[in-house]
């Protein structure tokens, strides 16, 4: 990780910092107390928490709609390939190259799937690199293709999850956020999820990852931090957290024999 | 029979002008969640400044004018007011655009003062003879322009950035910005549209059968917010629908009013609001609307 900071003059790779950064709601609610985390320029970096632990919170600061939520920075500080992300319009955000899928998928039911992947590239002007971007997603997600005219309401869940990933990749992102894409899905669909982040990953496009479900998202990156009460309690590479006890302890629970023994077969599986 | 081919080409007429201040109001609505209503008084702004420079300028560029001065309103509305007040709740922001219809509709009928003003359009009270009907031209022109504007309105809806912007942004503002759509520039398009159509209708309220532009002009407009509601105050087809009915019920209850005697007069009046219980009683979100009006 220092390594790449040294590069980082040479050869300005643009990463996520994120210092001591924290947030209340409405003036008294502190959400996140002091989080600093770094998304390197490539790769994929897990972010894991139970509900409540700010993980949304931490994404809507670094996407700038907080505002939305009556949230406010108060203290810290958000990067991205050095230049400030704080208290910028979520345009710019995506501007810069950080695009969010958010929780829950929220497509644009009413809108056609070719319409809400428009609605991603709205921000870039050159129609041509739209088109030829458009082209790329009905090529990575065939199905989507398929149902290019269909109303996005219509589609299945994992469908939708798809499109939600597309739909971001659209505006042709350096880091990809993503918030829960497995929830609400079924296991097969989450490992085309998890299938899909790597392809990402693989690009050359950055993924912050932001889950409940641990063992998918230690599965598929390389590092991890473990959010607790608005603090960093956990980070370190991925591989060693999913065997670590202390992980388990903070954050798998009492559940963790039932899990550790589920995540084990699945994380073999994923890897290949 | 020709009385009601003439009252059916009078109320489509009415209608379309009716469909033109519905959909202003219906994009404004959908894009910022603000119920306008300042829009009656917008569009007597526009009216009033073609009325107000047709004799030194020419009809065609005081219509030119009318709009860019409607739209301007638009503008200084979404930047001065809708802008700042974006985070509070809509409820503020339609009790502010109540704030901006007085004061405006104030100074407008100030202007006006117990006049009629003449638009200067070209048509005047000609009339057009055909197989035994007679129909204003104005009122023809009336339904061309509307037709038009609606198709184009439409296109522009489904078919460009903005429009994709402004249904995304309609369904779910945050995840739109997200997406790097610029909510304050879907604003400021929606204002600056609604503007456009009003003063176009705000035109053809003021022209032939009407004697013109008089200092309660904004208040003619209000019977558009019937259409509003009768279509749905979030489809834009709906407000379209909307407007013909109402122009229709009003055109056809004031034709045979005659008829209708047992009833009372000014039936034609009260007409919009009749059908607009009705179908509200039916439909409480309009014919085709999606969200509950709890909002407003």
């Amino acid at each position: 990780m220092t390594i790449d900071a040294g590069s980082h003059v040479a050869e300005p790779e643009p990463s996520l910092e994120i210092r001591d950064l924290s947030v209340r709601y409405g003036g008294a609610v502190h959400a996140l107390r002091g989080v600093s985390l770094r998304v390197p320029a490539r790769g994929v970096v897990a972010v894991l928490g139970s509900n409540g632990a700010g993980k949304t919170t931490l994404l809507r600061a670094v996407s700038g709609t907080l505002p939305m939520h009556r949230g406010r920075v108060d203290g810290g500080e958000v990067t991205f390939g050095g230049r400030s992300l704080l208290r910028r319009d979520p345009a710019d955000v995506v501007a810069a190259g950080v695009v969010q899928v958010p929780e829950g998928r929220r497509v644009f039911g009413r809108l056609t799937v070719d319409e809400n992947l428009r609605a991603g590239a709205i921000g870039a002007r050159d129609r041509r690199a739209r088109a030829a971007a458009r082209d790329r997603m009905y090529e990575t997600f065939p199905r989507l293709a398929q149902l290019r005219g269909q109303r996005a309401r219509l589609l299945s869940g994992g469908e939708q999850q798809m499109l939600a990933i597309a739909r971001a990749l659209m505006a042709g992102p350096t880091l990809l956020l993503l918030d829960e894409p497995s929830l609400g899905l079924a296991p097969r669909i989450v490992e085309q999820v998890a299938e899909v982040v790597g392809q990402v990953s693989a690009q050359g496009t950055a993924v912050m990852l932001v889950e409940q479900n641990a063992a998918m998202a230690l599965a598929v990156s390389e590092h991890a931090y473990v959010l607790d009460l608005g603090r960093v309690a956990v980070e370190g590479p991925s591989a060693e957290l999913s065997t670590s006890d202390e992980m388990r302890k903070l954050y798998l629970g009492e559940t963790s024999g039932i899990d550790s023994s589920a995540a084990a077969p699945k994380l073999a599986r994923w890897s290949g | 029979m020709s009385n009601l081919v003439e009252l059916l080409i009078s109320g489509l007429s009415l209608g379309s002008i009716y469909a033109l201040i519905a959909m202003g109001f219906v994009v404004v609505f959908k894009a910022t969640e603000v119920v306008n209503f300042a829009h009656g008084s917008i569009l007597m702004l526009g009216a009033y400044v073609i009325a107000a420079t047709y004799s030194r300028i020419g009809f065609p560029a005081a219509v030119v004018a009318g709009l860019a001065a409607a739209a301007t309103a638009g503008l200084l509305i979404d930047r001065l007011l809708v802008r700042r007040l974006r985070r509070r709740t809509h409820t503020a922001l339609a009790i502010v655009t109540i704030g901006v219809d007085i004061v405006l509709a104030a100074e407008l009928a100030r202007r006006v003062g117990t006049d009629v003003l003449n638009m200067g359009d070209p048509w005047g009270d000609d009339t057009w003879r055909v197989a035994g009907f007679t129909f204003p031209v104005a009122r023809l022109a009336a339904i061309a322009v509307a037709l038009v504007l609606i198709a184009a309105f439409g296109a522009l809806v489904r078919y460009t950035d903005w429009g994709v912007a402004m249904r995304a942004a309609a369904e779910d503002a945050e995840t739109a910005s997200l997406m790097g759509i610029r909510l304050s520039r879907v604003s400021l398009v929606a204002w600056m549209t609604a503007g456009v159509l009003a003063a176009v209708a705000g035109l053809f309220l003021a022209t032939f059968p009407s004697p013109g532009l008089s200092a309660t002009a904004n208040t003619t407009a209000l019977r558009a917010f019937p259409a509003v509601v009768v279509g749905g105050m979030d489809s834009l087809g709906g407000a379209v629908v909307g407007g013909l009915v109402i122009g229709l019920a009003e055109a056809l209850t004031a034709g045979y009013s005659d008829h209708l005697l047992f009833l009372g007069h000014g039936l034609g009046d009260v007409a919009p609001y009749a059908v607009m219980i009705a179908v509200l009683l039916w439909r409480p979100t309009g014919l085709f609307g999606t969200k509950e009006l709890s909002r407003v």
